[in-house]
């Protein structure tokens, strides 16, 4: 598509498509103010380069990482990224009564994930990409991002097994 | 964790949809629509905009096809001498031409007249009285020396038809 989007396709693209980016960017900053601004800027940036058209999700959330780290370089938000853990914040998953528990159960598992198994689990399981665009996304050969994907599952499985199957 | 588990996993997981952003949040990204302050152009100005470069376009192309039948003609006194060379003499603007195919035909007819058995054709001579200049071109070389090159071609003959009596 060469034109840029109309009004409801731009509105449809992005119904489906910010829930995973503000996933991702959350997992990525400390805030929930930053997540959404690096979200903002991470689709302003993509649309650019791509000449006002939709830009590809990888394409995207690799610009959200970039734009994450460049946030978390600056000495204020540093401080508040080596603290580790995620913060509490608003919930990361659309979930009915039954699933809040779980909800709550993966978000806190996935926190304390090293953060290398974690942007590819997300990347793959809810950004929807293949290994090779987490490739691309996280500047890695494609096979670690597989084998971190399984590390990263085996040990998010491990985390929730009370729970989970 | 078998093949199995890992997948059963993975599906359970991907049960779990990310949750949607605040409206606050869509508010602004819908704002950043691609192309917002530049609104899909309506037919009429997809026209006015192909107008646009298709006037200059179509100037140029008439320019173009001018230097294209202009140019031969400024190398065609190149041409018309090679061809020339190769042919008859060429008629000089500022001398006589004897047309030697023109006396042989004359010359034949004339003995084949029984009004004036004894004349012959001596001679068929044609003044040229009249150039016409096809085009004119000046021409600088590599030394800085400027000459001129003129395509003319005969325009007007006078013709001096000469008897010689026979014996």
């Amino acid at each position: 598509m060469d034109d840029p989007p109309t009004p409801a396709e731009w509105r449809c693209w992005l119904e489906e498509q910010a829930p995973k980016f503000l996933l991702f960017a959350r997992q990525q900053t400390r805030s929930e103010a930053d997540a959404q601004d690096v979200v903002q800027e991470a689709v302003v940036e993509s649309l650019h380069r791509l000449g006002h058209r939709l830009p590809p999700p990888a394409l995207v959330l690799a610009t959200i990482r970039r734009r994450a780290i460049d946030w978390a370089r600056s000495e204020d938000r540093r401080r508040g990224r080596e603290a580790a853990a995620i913060p509490p914040g608003p919930a990361w998953f659309d979930t009915g009564v039954e699933d809040r528990e779980l909800a709550a159960l993966i978000r806190d598992a996935m926190g304390r994930l090293p953060e290398n198994y974690r942007e590819v689990v997300t990347l793959k399981v809810w950004g929807g990409l293949t290994f090779r665009e987490i490739a691309g996304a996280l500047g890695i050969p494609a096979n670690t991002a597989a084998s971190r994907y399984r590390y990263g599952l085996a040990e998010l499985r491990k985390l929730t097994k009370p729970v989970l199957t | 964790m078998n093949e199995l588990d890992h997948e059963l996993f993975e599906a359970e997981l991907r049960e779990l949809k990310p949750a949607r952003p605040p409206a606050e949040l869509m508010d602004r990204l819908v704002a950043a629509q691609p192309g917002a302050n530049l609104r899909r152009p309506a037919p009429t100005e997809t026209w006015r905009c192909l107008l646009r470069w298709l006037a200059p376009a179509a100037a140029l192309a008439v320019v173009a096809a001018l230097l294209v039948w202009w140019l031969p003609t400024e190398l065609r006194p190149h041409r018309t001498r090679s061809s020339r060379a190769a042919g008859d003499r060429p008629a000089g603007a500022d001398g006589t031409d004897r047309d030697r195919k023109q006396l042989a035909i004359l010359d034949t007819m004339a003995q084949r007249s029984s009004a004036e058995p004894s004349y012959r054709l001596f001679s068929i001579e044609y003044h040229l009285s009249a150039v016409n200049t096809l085009g004119a071109a000046t021409f600088r070389d590599m030394a800085g020396v400027q000459y001129e090159s003129r395509d003319s071609s005969p325009e007007r003959f006078l013709p001096s038809v000469k008897y010689t009596r026979e014996l």
